[in-house]
């Protein structure tokens, strides 16, 4: 059971206190956006899901078991890619597989398809200071994908990526996601997003970071993206999510960080 | 623009050379036949042999000391605490200065010579490879950690590797130390080496003699960096041309 519970969870840094008692489940196989201002502490949450930050007060049970350090069965796209500079695409690709014990070749091989499935084929070669910030962003998707984890933790993957390549990658996980069942958390600031991938949306707020509404994405799957937004419903949901972000005045950001300290 | 810069300073030394007279700067393809009939008689190779042995061995060590220590104390926090002040004290005395306590220690053998060299390399190794490996992006460290890898594996894919230039720019400053260090220690320990050879020269007041091996000396600390420069390149083609 790859399911994702997270019980009264604070985090603090030093005296910035980032979210208090937080609480979310996902469920196995379950698709979860979180949707959030910038500041609430979406990546945070994430970190410790992954097992790569500690918490303050409060548990994450993933899997059944505490999170305290990384798990195998889980992979986290990190919003600031994260390539290795030394390694070409291909190799970046099949790092996390490398990691998970395969041979070179073995994990270039199985590290193959996920460079085409995020259009970088003919690419494999090139370095990453050879690459655009979207493509880097793109290695860095492949990469986590490869690994076939059975929770996929990811922040703002397409974040970096122009609206055009950002709707095929959509489309592109949204594929894989109905092939091969997977817990997702899926942090992103673009509304439409959240709404066309996920079966929840977490909406959050920010000063103190907290979770203000988990909305259902009522869709049928498989999707298709185009029709969702023609329909009806769509509409009323975005405009739900547009109030519950709205309510977070627009400098909050500003003086929470102005006084943080 | 290098070549033109070379092309200079060769003009301008005939010129000095011929305006003051020989006594002072020959011309430098005197100094050249000069150093010709020294190879040729056999001088030159006598007096090299020694000093190449205690340049590999010295400078041997001290890299493969200085590599290993530095990545180590840069990546280990109380290590580098503990560690920094002493490196820099060292690192500032002029090691010149304590030459002829070594030899009183050690005696006046080539193996304090072999100290010497390595004393000459293993700080700048040291302490280029420490701040390479302190320098290294942490979020990649992190990154590899986020798939469960264990802290070797965090060494050769991320540490070493991202240290790799600093450690080249450690080598190149090193290996050039090494082969002053190399000189001073015949200066000092004499007897025998090519740093023998140019005080041989000098206390006769044959600053031609002297000037040639002066010359290979240069070339030899030219060639290091560039040898240097190109593996650097080499082996870090993802840092593109520069
Ligand atoms: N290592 C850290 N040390 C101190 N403060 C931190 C650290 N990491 C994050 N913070 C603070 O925690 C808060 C939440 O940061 P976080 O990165 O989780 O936000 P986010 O919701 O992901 O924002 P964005 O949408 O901009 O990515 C911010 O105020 C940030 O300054
Ligand atoms: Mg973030």
């Amino acid at each position: 059971m790859a399911n994702v519970d997270i019980k009264d969870l604070s985090k603090h840094f030093g005296s910035l206190g980032v979210f208090d008692d937080i609480n979310l489940h996902v469920d196995d196989n379950e698709f979860v956006s979180i949707l959030g201002p910038s500041g609430c502490g979406k990546t945070t949450l994430l970190r410790i899901v992954a097992g790569i930050e500690d918490t303050t007060a409060g548990s994450v049970i993933v899997a059944g078991e505490e999170s305290r350090k990384p798990r195998p069965d889980t992979a986290l796209v990190f919003q600031n890619f994260r390539l290795l500079p030394w390694r070409t695409v291909e190799d970046n690709v099949a790092y996390g597989l490398r990691l998970r014990g395969r041979s070179k070749a073995e994990a270039r091989s199985l590290a193959q398809p996920y460079v085409m499935m995020v259009g970088l084929a003919g690419r494999e070669k090139k370095y990453p200071y050879q690459l655009s910030g979207g493509m880097q962003q793109r290695v860095g998707l492949a990469r986590a994908l490869a690994v076939q984890p059975d929770i996929l933790l990811m922040d703002e993957p397409f974040g970096a990526l122009d609206a055009q390549t950002r709707e095929l990658m959509q489309d592109e996980l949204l594929r894989i996601w109905s092939a091969d069942r997977k817990t997702v958390m899926f942090v992103t600031h673009s509304i439409d997003e959240a709404i066309v991938l996920s079966d929840r949306v977490v909406v959050m707020q920010s000063d103190p970071g907290r979770i203000v509404e988990h909305i259902p994405v009522p869709f049928d799957r498989p999707r298709d993206a185009a029709a969702m937004r023609a329909d009806p419903r769509f509409t009323t949901l975005r405009a739900e999510m547009w109030a519950l972000l709205r309510q977070e005045p627009l400098s909050s950001d500003m003086t929470h960080r102005a006084t943080g300290e | 623009m290098r070549f033109g810069f070379a092309a200079f300073v060769l003009a301008l030394w005939y010129f000095i050379a011929l305006t003051l007279g020989g006594l002072f700067l020959a011309p430098p393809h005197v100094i050249v036949s000069r150093l010709g009939q020294s190879i040729a008689s056999g001088e030159f190779m006598q007096y090299l042999g020694p000093t190449a042995f205690i340049l590999a061995v010295g400078a041997g060590l001290g890299v493969a000391v200085g590599v290993p220590f530095g990545l180590l104390i840069g990546r280990i926090r109380p290590l580098y605490w503990v560690t920094e002040a002493p490196i820099n004290i060292f690192y500032t005395t002029p090691l010149v200065a304590l030459i002829p306590f070594l030899l009183v220690i050690v005696g006046f053998n080539y193996q304090s010579k072999i100290v010497i060299v390595f004393l000459f390399t293993v700080l700048p190794v040291v302490i280029n490879t420490a701040s390479g490996v302190r320098t290294v992006d942490h979020d990649l460290v992190e990154l590899s950690r986020s798939f469960c890898a264990k802290e070797w594996t965090v060494w050769r894919d991320v540490i070493v590797p991202g240290s790799l230039p600093a450690i080249m720019t450690g080598l190149r400053i090193g290996l050039i130390h090494a082969l002053v260090g190399a000189v001073l220690a015949d200066f000092y320990a004499g007897a025998s080496g090519f740093g023998y050879l140019i005080i041989l020269y000098s206390n006769r007041f044959d600053i031609t003699g002297a000037l040639g091996p002066v010359f290979v000396l240069a070339a030899a600390g030219a060639a290091v960096a560039a040898l240097l420069k190109t593996a650097q390149r080499r082996l870090s083609p993802w840092q593109g041309e520069q």
